[in-house]
């Protein structure tokens, strides 16, 4: 049994429970990345129509003029607030979840920390957004903004006093906050494509249906329950009690309390910890996996394990020495491309191992070949008795995790990705006698390598290199998608998959029978007296 | 699970998660105290600008370049502030308010928030230019530039050597009197909305 971290285990029931209300493809959980995306486009859409009411000269007067229109406005400001307060749940979500999962180091450093950022700027926006409507909750945050940036050398004259009353706010000041709040979006669009930029295939958007529906909440509530305004910001009342804004204020109590440089170095030390992630919560260097390696003399140049990649790391090169071997040698038959592994890419997630027809590529020991010793082995261990049914299964699903070798009397055969198992293994082990293969891999949406079991069904049921032959009996081989926390659904689904293998085995069974053998022969007519 | 349980409960839990969206959103929180009112000290001032002169021994000439050899090497620094305050004849600050800047030599900015309770309060302010001329190491050559440009002069004359306020505030709930410099009638005044 392999053992895991507490804030795993939680996750891992928290992502069950998710799954049980919403299904997989829904859960929003897993969809927490995309969702911030989509909230950011809400929150672009809506601050289009706010910006157009905000006036300069008058921030609070704009604003309560826009929270005035009881048909429009009311509820465009209610939902740009709760989408940024979404987004901001929904980024801490995602963050978390990949810290968790220990996915946040090596080629996934510049993600992680470009995804920090976004988060950083997504706060500043907000708190810009705040000041922006000028009252008590703006005044605090800009009070206390300028208090921090006071203690930064920098400045020729001290932020604070423009909030002492000594004479009016400059324009100046709330032109600045509004070009920030405007500006940094775009930011957000750049920090965003970095974040993405060494996967392939981003998946930007949530499924239609969830995104909608978050959507649709968020209208709901800002309807019912819509946004109102605080008294406005007065330089010469203390702020008193005041509503404000938890998600971007949370650390209004604790810097408040004590002094700026403790502020600074709490937050700083919060910010580095965060930002050496990728550092820290790597695992030991023994106990990294290998990147994946080409074995050039049976790459045949086909291109596939290009096209697979999650994460952009096989590009195709010439062939070394090619372009100058004899045409009669066995250098000029092959190939003019072969595949190139970039190591700093590579997450070692085995895919290409699982796409290569000619098993060439692939992390040492999970290459298409060494998955052939493997299940050579594993069927080894049968004795002559063939199971009825065995499990293919990524460690990371419920059909392999925790090491498990045997699910409800079957054979379980772990692997590391349900899209790093060839089929060739499938293939082999119906061959040493299994009646079915049932393969349980994560649910897609929770991929820790992005696409494995997208690629896997593609191979098993859409021709997709590298296919499952044509030879396979379909029926005897099922791919099913569950989490590690809900291994009732592979019970269930075992279940399901060995009455109908019992069924196959009897028809088989009496498909075999001799008929002619069996009965009595035929009379013929002139036999018959 | 049933599909009805499904769709109950996860309906139950996406609006609960929706009313803590919107609770969490507009928490009411106190800042500061409930009841209390506030007299903030805010003012700018240039200040008593000096320098400090002092030659160079050759052996120092020597190791600059040809280009950089001035005689003398000159540094000007802000006079400091002692700032006494008192409410209620009870000392609540004394301390020194030195100019900005790495060097001191920008202006002084005075920034100060004392909590009181609403009610009647003796306020008493004492903003002094401390450190006299004679400390000056070269105070004939800094006067010298003093009356060469001007500048000093100007600034002595907008800005006195020493602000005084004793005056009696009746602050209510919530209220702040701003105590700041007024350029003009060149002395501390408080400033209420």
């Amino acid at each position: 049994m392999t053992s895991r971290s507490p804030t795993r285990r939680v996750l891992t029931h928290l992502d069950a429970w998710m799954n049980r209300l919403y299904g997989w493809r829904w859960n929003p959980l897993y969809q927490s990345g995309t969702l911030v995306v989509a909230l950011l486009a809400v929150l672009l859409v809506t601050g289009i129509y706010l910006l157009l009411f905000y006036r300069l000269g008058l921030p609070y007067a704009s604003v309560v003029r826009i929270t005035d229109q009881v048909w429009v406005g009311r509820w465009i400001r209610g939902l740009h607030r709760f989408a940024s307060d979404a987004a901001v749940v929904a980024a801490a979500i995602h963050a978390l979840r990949l810290l968790i999962q220990k996915r946040s180091w090596g080629p996934r450093t510049l993600a992680w920390v470009a995804g920090l950022i976004l988060l950083f700027l997504i706060f500043v926006c907000g708190w810009t957004g705040y000041v922006m409507v000028w009252d008590i909750q703006g005044e605090v945050l800009a009070r206390e903004g300028a208090r921090l940036l006071d203690a930064i050398p920098i400045f020729s004259e001290p932020i604070s006093r423009t909030f002492v009353g000594e004479r009016p706010i400059p324009g100046a000041f709330f032109f600045l906050n509004l070009f920030v709040h405007v500006a940094l979006p775009i930011g957000l669009g750049v920090l965003l494509w970095i974040h993405v930029s060494r996967v392939a295939r981003p998946a930007l958007l949530p499924p239609r249906g969830l995104m909608w529906g978050a959507i649709g909440l968020l209208f709901l509530i800002s309807v019912v329950w819509p946004i109102g305004m605080s008294p406005p910001a007065d330089l010469f009342r203390t702020p008193g009690r005041a509503e404000f804004d938890w998600f971007y204020a949370f650390w209004l109590p604790v810097v408040k309390a004590v002094p700026v440089w403790a502020a600074w170095a709490g937050g700083g030390a919060v910010s580095l910890a965060l930002l050496l992630t990728p550092i820290w919560s790597r695992p030991r260097a023994t106990a990294r996996p290998a990147p994946s390696f080409v074995d050039a003399q049976l790459c045949t140049g086909c291109e596939q394990c290009y096209q697979d990649c999650p994460y952009e790391a096989i590009s195709m090169i010439a062939r070394p020495g090619r372009a100058g071997a004899a045409p009669e040698s066995d250098l000029a038959a092959k190939s003019e491309f072969v595949a190139h592994v970039d190591p700093s890419l590579c997450v070692s997630c085995g895919i290409c191992a699982g796409s290569c027809a000619p098993m060439g590529v692939g992390p040492p020991g999970r290459t298409g070949r060494d998955q052939l010793s493997g299940a050579r082995a594993f069927a080894a261990e049968w004795n002559g008795k063939a199971p009825a049914v065995v499990i293919a299964g990524c460690t990371r699903s419920a059909g392999a995790a925790h090491g498990r070798p045997m699910f409800d009397g079957v054979p379980v055969l772990p692997v590391n990705c349900a899209g790093n198992l060839h089929t060739s293994v499938i293939e082999y082990l119906l061959r040493s006698g299994a009646g079915g293969v049932l393969v349980v891999s994560c649910p897609p949406r929770d991929c820790w390598n992005r696409e494995g079991p997208k690629w896997l069904e593609q191979r098993m049921h859409h021709d997709r290199e590298a296919e499952l032959q044509e030879r396979v009996d379909r029926r005897r081989v099922r791919l099913v998608h569950v989490a590690e926390g809900q291994p009732e659904l592979v019970a269930s689904a075992l279940a399901q998959f060995r009455s109908e293998i019992e069924a196959l085995e009897r028809a088989a069974a009496e498909a075999a029978i001799d008929v002619m053998h069996e009965c009595e022969p035929p009379v013929t007519a002139e036999e018959v007296p | 699970m049933t599909r009805s349980v499904r769709v109950v409960g996860g309906g139950m839990l996406a609006l609960c998660g929706l009313v803590a969206l919107g609770w969490l959103s507009r928490l009411p929180y106190t800042t500061q105290r409930d009841s209390g009112a506030l007299v903030r000290l805010a003012w700018r001032t240039r200040g008593e600008r000096v320098r400090e002169c002092r030659h160079r021994t050759p052996e120092e000439l020597a190791k600059l370049p040809p280009h950089m050899r001035e005689d003398d090497v000159c540094e000007g620094r802000v006079l400091p502030y002692r700032l006494v305050v008192k409410l209620d004849d009870t000392l609540e600050a004394d301390a020194m308010v030195r100019a900005s800047g790495a060097r001191e030599d920008r202006p002084i900015y005075v920034y100060h928030e004392f909590p009181l309770a609403p009610g009647t309060h003796r306020v008493s302010i004492d903003f002094e230019r401390q450190g006299a001329p004679g400390e000056v190491e070269n105070e004939e050559r800094a006067e010298h530039e003093r009356e060469e440009t001007g500048r000093a002069e100007r600034a002595r004359r907008a800005e006195p050597g020493r602000l005084q306020l004793d005056t009696t505030l009746v602050l209510s709930d919530r209220e702040i009197a701003l105590v700041t410099y007024n350029a003009d009638e060149r002395r501390l005044v408080i400033r209420e909305k």
